[in-house]
């Protein structure tokens, strides 16, 4: 109580220096945003160290306990299962949220609790993935990161007591910060958090997140290094008939990216349907079978990026490639889909990489001289792969850059980007991570959790008692109501109370001062008379999506049978008030 | 675009000859009607005086100008008409009406009715000009007149 009460006195005095220095409310917003910094920064470090750790312990130092080779043989295949048990022990007994691949959660932590995460999510999710990862998990450390600086972000929110649109926001600095400080590439941090965490690109979320993301890498440069995750040769475009050829590699990645979704998804079902195996059972099982396809090839572990090297200097034969592809799929499907935890990004690389090198090698088949080597094809196919699962294209193609700090194949980069999500989107609606929430059966659309909304009916919020505006009433008397109501747009009604029309404050703004049409015009000459209505019957999602798409700040509602008779009028104003304190004033509606 | 892209010199009458409101209106539709801009006279005549009922557009200072939004007409167009003697328009200064526009276009554009609107009483606020106006004997010499009137403003944002 005592700790609570001091913290607030230290919040209100951040608030007067920054009233008495007279700075942008921004600041309080950007001190917040360095703390969580600093922490994701270090997150990243002992996530790195964890790793690392895990992995000396089991494969240098237990396996030179041996020199029986065929125990050693047993023991390589055991050693993804024992991180399974660890992880799966983990997450039975302190935190089911550390279970999996990270995104999803803090995706469904923003639409459903508002930015409200666990702190104890941080420390447990470090324990399990570096578990996972440093065992050998076909798994990659950014979901985990985006998921710690996530609940980072949301505790140091709760600690300092702010709203629920700024929890949302520091949420998504903690993810940004967190992945940029892995990776080392901040501009990706910065874009990840915007385009798939929060899906806003606000001038109020950019200046935290860029800020958390800026220190966070700064500390990964300075105890990790600040190297490029991967060195790579200069790749060009030969000619420009390879441009078709980027385009076909994006719809076939397109459908690459569908089907590692789609058996992700599977194999976590076939975990999740088998009740009679214990929970905490179920990752080392996973790690098991992981385990024994990792014997055959070893550049399946999570913690080894050889195959993407390889891939990207051209030093594996085609039907390797084409091998390793598939069999990263299912690696990670096993290590994931069964409860490890761990990040689909490095997957995503790998996957991307081994599919672009085999597409590059067989069109360097087919059209000899008119193509660049299959390996500037591998560098495409990550960004393809990435964008295909995450459908976040803009993210994908930055990670690229800064991952290889290679500009010269933008063009293509871009072009097969675009229609690999494009295709994937096409074929399924979801992403990797939303599909996680789709299939827990709510659909999260723009950070909103759409089925929830579909089952709220409109009723609450058509007001009936509104400010309406007579067809005949004059210019004059129609500025005098836009001057005293709080309202930018009214419903202009006819002698028989049937609706005609709407007047917006954006259509008669350039005449407010215009004193010569006071006395020439009436409502009737100003209305839209074509607008977009809503019925009683509807939810509000669909009210929610009408808003988005016509950016009006009233919604007339009607009759379904007679379109002209007004029931009411939803302001959008209200509603998203009321949206946004939902979480907290009707907890009934998000607990399922 | 410009009022003078639409009230083009052909759909100047000088001078109108009605003696009452109702006629006046018929007699400016009628300059519009040989050039296919409605197909149905009567819906167009009904539309303005169905607008003139609620409110009138004697705006006062001797200008009247009826207008109209109707799907009926196919594009914006403007005519203009003098009646050098006034006609009754039951103007909200009380005074006769004797320098008319009659605006009529499509329903689907009403920020561009607006617009056109405020233009033209814009430009008819100005004793000069209405005095001018009233002092031309033929179409083409009010044409020139208003035109050059509207080069000291800039495009009507279309």
């Amino acid at each position: 109580m005592e700790l609570k009460k001091t913290r607030r006195h230290f919040q209100i005095q951040i608030f007067k220096l920054l009233q008495r220095i007279d700075l942008p409310e921004d600041f309080y917003m950007l001190f917040l945003a360095a703390i969580i910094g600093v922490f994701a920064g270090l997150g990243a470090y002992v996530l790195n160290l964890l790793v690392n750790f895990v992995h000396y312990l089991l494969y240098d130092s237990f396996l030179n306990i041996t020199s029986v080779s065929w125990f050693s043989y047993v023991l390589l295949a055991l050693f993804p299962a024992i991180g399974g048990l660890i992880v799966g022990l983990v997450i039975h007994f302190f935190a089911s949220e550390a279970k999996g691949h990270g995104v999803p959660s803090v995706i469904e932590a923003i639409a459903n609790r508002g930015g409200f995460i666990r702190p104890r999510v941080s420390f447990l999710t470090s324990l399990t993935a570096g578990t996972t990862i440093g065992s050998g998990g076909s798994a990659g450390k950014e979901g985990p990161i985006v998921q710690i600086g996530a609940a980072i972000g949301s505790t140091v929110g709760q600690l300092f007591n702010v709203s629920s649109e700024r929890l949302k926001v520091l949420v998504g600095a903690g993810a940004g910060a967190g992945l940029a400080a892995v990776f080392n590439a901040p501009v990706t941090g910065v874009l990840f958090a915007l385009e798939v965490i929060l899906v806003d690109f606000s001038i109020n979320a950019f200046t935290p997140i860029i800020f958390a993301t800026v220190i966070s890498t700064t500390i990964s440069h300075y105890l990790i290094g600040s190297s490029p995750l991967l060195k790579v040769p200069v790749y060009y475009l030969e000619s420009f008939y390879e441009y078709p050829l980027y385009i076909l590699m994006g719809i076939v990645g397109g459908f690459v990216a569908v089907f590692f979704t789609r058996v992700l998804y599977a194999t976590e079902d076939f975990f999740n349907k088998h009740r009679n195996l214990p929970e905490f059972l179920k990752p080392a099982l996973g790690g098991l079978l992981m385990g024994i396809i990792a014997l055959k090839f070893p550049e399946l572990y999570g913690f080894d990026d050889h195959a993407i090297h390889s891939a990207l200097l051209a030093r594996t034969e085609i039907w390797i490639l084409f091998l390793l592809m598939i069999l990263k799929i299912f690696a990670t499907s096993l290590s994931l889909g069964s409860g490890g935890s761990g990040g689909l990004f490095t997957p995503s690389l790998f996957i991307g990489a081994t599919f672009g090198a085999f597409f590059g090698g067989l069109m360097n088949y087919i059209f000899p001289s008119a193509t660049a080597p299959a390996t500037a094809y591998a560098l495409v196919g990550m960004g393809i792969m990435v964008a295909g699962t995450t459908h976040a294209t803009i993210s994908a193609l930055v990670l690229i850059f800064e991952i290889t700090s290679d500009y010269q194949i933008i063009l293509p980069l871009m072009l097969g980007t675009i229609v690999a999500t494009l295709t994937a989107r096409l074929i399924m609606r979801e992403n990797i991570y939303t599909m996680k929430i789709a299939l827990s059966g709510e659909y999260v659309f723009k950070g909103r959790n759409m089925t929830l909304l579909q089952s709220i009916p409109i009723n609450q919020h058509i007001q009936k008692k509104y400010d309406k505006i007579p067809e005949h009433m004059p210019f004059s008397k129609i500025l005098k109501l836009f001057r005293e109501s709080e309202h930018s747009a009214f419903p202009v009604l006819d002698k028989r109370n049937n609706l005609v029309g709407v007047i917006w404050l954006r259509d008669i703004r350039p005449y407010l001062f215009d004193e010569h049409l006071y006395h020439l015009l009436i409502a009737k000459d100003i209305a839209q008379e074509e607008f977009m209505t809503i019925h009683p019957d509807q939810s509000l999602a669909d009210v929610l999506r009408m808003f988005d798409l016509t950016d009006a700040e009233l919604l007339p509602v009607t009759e379904r049978r007679n379109p002209r008779r007004i029931i009411g009028v939803i302001y959008r104003d209200e509603l998203m008030r009321w949206y946004r304190k939902a979480p907290l004033l009707h907890p009934e509606l998000y607990s399922k | 675009m410009k009022l003078i892209d639409i009230l083009k010199q052909e759909y100047i009458k000088i001078p109108l000859f009605s003696t009452s409101k109702e006629e006046v209106v018929r007699e400016l539709i009628d300059i519009l009607t040989p050039f296919s801009i409605y197909e149905n006279h009567d819906l167009v005549y009904s539309a303005i005086m169905a607008r003139e009922a609620i409110m009138t557009t004697g705006v006062g200072k001797g200008v009247a100008i009826p207008h109209c939004k109707k799907n009926e007409c196919k594009e914006f167009a403007i005519a203009l008409g003098i009646h050098p003697q006034g006609v009754d328009y039951q103007s909200i200064d009380g005074k006769p009406a004797q320098i008319f526009f009659l605006l009529i276009g499509p329903e689907t554009n009403p920020g561009m009715h607006i617009r056109l609107l405020s233009r033209i009483s814009r430009l008819i606020s100005k004793d000069m000009l209405r005095e001018k106006l009233l002092s031309c004997s033929s179409a083409s010499e009010a044409y020139h007149l208003i035109k050059t009137e509207e080069e000291k403003y800039f495009e009507i944002a279309s």
